[in-house]
C-alpha cells in the first residue's frame, strides 16, 4: 500500500479497503478526503462513487478518482488522478481536497479503498 | 455484393462486416487500454512511490535529482495514453468521424487528412459511420498497403435520402507507382500466366519480396490504371465509384449509402 504511506508521511491517517463492500463498511462519508481507483478488480470504483453521491450528493468535493485510462468513464464533477502519478502529486491532490496546502502537518483522516499503485 | 461491371450501395452482408471491422477495432483498442492500466501504468506509479519514499533519506542535491527522474518518468510515461476510443457513449457522429478518421486513418493510412462533414441536418446513424469509417480504411490500405499517402480527403454529406462519402487520395511525386508486387504481369514460371490482382496481399511473402526491391518484383506500370486495377475488386464489393487522375496518379472514390427507406427494392 505505496499510495497509503505516502499520505500518512504527509500527515494524513489512512484507512484502506480492496472493495467496494470493505470501503462502505469503512462508513467514508467521514472522512475528509475519500480516494477511489477506477477498477477494483471485478469492481467498478465508479459504483462505489455513485454509493456513496447516492447518500451524500456533495461527497464529489471530497473525492479523488484514480485512473491509468484517459478513455475510462468517470464523474464529470470530481477530481482525477491520472497514473502513473508521483508521490506529491496525489499528497497535492489530496490536500487540494481538504483545502489544505502542502505544508500543513497534522493527522488528518482520509481513505483509499482500491489496489495499492 | 454489386454485380461484377456495376457500382451500387454494398449490400447488408458486406454493410454487417464494415460494422464487424469498427466494433472489432474498439474492442482490441478497448483491451490494450485495459491491459496497459493494469499493467504498466500500474507498475509504474508503484515504482514513482518506491522513488519518493526513497529519497526522503537521501541528502538534498541527491533527493532534487531523484525528484527530476520521478517527474521525468512520470511525463514519459503519460505520453502511452491511449486517447479516447471514437465510439464512447454520448459521442455525436461528427465527433466519431473525427476522431475515427484522425486516429485510424490519419499518420497511419496517410500522412494528413482534410476532413469535410456536412451531416448536421441528417446525421449518419451509429451503423452508417462504422461504415463509412470502414470504407475510407479499407479503400486506402488497398490502394498501398506499405506506404502512406500524401493527402486525403474525406467528404462527408448526409440528406434525409442517404449519406455520400467523397474520398481523394494523392501519392508524394516520388511515389506515384502503386505498391503492387501482387498486380505485376510478370508470368507465372510453372503456368505462364499473369498473376492474377489481388489475389494476394500484404502478407510475409510479399512484404518480404518489397523490403528486397528486386526490380523484376516490382514492375512499373501507368499509375492511374494501376490505383484502379487494385482497387476494383474491393471497391465493388463497397459499391464504390472510382475515378483516377492520369496526370497525378491520384484516384478518387464516392460512394453512396441511401437511408432503408429510401433504397429501391
Amino acid at each position: 500500500m505505496l499510495a497509503a504511506r505516502v499520505l500518512s508521511d504527509g500527515g494524513w491517517s489512512v484507512a484502506t479497503a480492496g472493495d467496494i463492500a470493505g470501503a462502505l463498511a469503512l462508513r467514508p462519508l467521514e472522512f475528509d478526503a475519500v480516494i477511489i481507483d477506477t477498477r477494483l478488480g471485478p469492481e467498478r470504483g465508479t459504483e462505489l462513487f455513485d454509493q456513496l453521491r447516492a447518500q451524500d450528493p456533495l461527497v464529489s468535493r471530497r473525492c479523488l478518482v484514480l485512473t491509468g485510462a484517459v478513455a475510462d468513464p468517470r464523474p464529470d464533477d470530481v477530481a482525477v488522478l491520472l497514473k502513473p502519478f508521483r508521490a506529491d502529486d496525489l499528497l497535492d491532490a489530496v490536500n487540494g481536497l481538504a483545502g489544505r496546502r502542502p505544508t500543513e502537518n497534522g493527522p488528518r483522516d482520509g481513505v483509499r479503498p482500491g489496489r495499492a499503485g | 455484393m454489386s454485380r461484377p461491371g456495376t457500382v451500387g450501395p454494398p449490400q447488408a452482408a458486406a454493410e454487417r462486416l464494415l460494422f464487424l471491422m469498427i466494433a472489432l477495432q474498439e474492442r482490441e483498442n478497448r483491451a490494450l487500454t485495459d491491459a496497459l492500466h493494469d499493467g504498466p501504468m500500474q507498475d509504474i506509479t508503484g515504482i514513482l512511490l518506491s522513488l519518493a519514499s526513497l529519497r526522503r533519506g537521501l541528502p538534498e542535491d541527491t533527493a532534487e535529482r531523484i525528484a527530476q527522474i520521478e517527474t521525468r518518468l512520470r511525463d514519459t510515461t503519460a505520453t502511452l495514453h491511449r486517447p479516447p476510443p471514437p465510439f464512447r457513449p454520448g459521442n455525436s457522429p461528427r465527433q466519431m468521424l473525427e476522431l475515427g478518421l484522425t486516429q485510424r486513418v490519419e499518420g497511419v493510412l496517410v500522412e494528413r487528412l482534410y476532413i469535410s462533414l456536412d451531416i448536421d441536418s441528417s446525421p449518419p446513424v451509429l451503423g452508417e459511420v462504422a461504415v463509412l469509417l470502414a470504407t475510407v480504411q479499407l479503400l486506402l490500405q488497398e490502394s498501398d498497403p506499405i506506404h502512406q499517402a500524401a493527402r486525403a480527403l474525406v467528404a462527408i454529406r448526409s440528406s434525409p435520402e442517404g449519406v455520400n462519402l467523397a474520398l481523394r487520395v494523392a501519392y508524394a511525386a516520388t511515389a506515384t507507382q502503386p505498391y503492387a508486387p501482387d498486380l505485376t504481369a510478370r508470368a507465372s514460371p510453372t503456368s505462364g500466366t499473369p498473376a492474377p490482382a489481388g489475389a494476394d496481399g500484404p502478407g510475409p511473402a510479399n512484404d518480404a519480396a518489397a523490403d528486397e526491391g528486386t526490380p523484376e518484383d516490382i514492375i512499373p506500370r501507368d499509375s492511374a490504371a494501376s490505383w484502379l486495377e487494385r482497387l476494383r475488386p474491393v471497391a465493388e464489393l463497397l459499391g464504390a465509384q472510382l475515378r483516377a487522375d492520369s496526370a497525378t496518379g491520384a484516384w478518387s472514390a464516392m460512394v453512396r449509402l441511401p437511408r432503408r427507406s429510401a433504397r429501391p427494392r
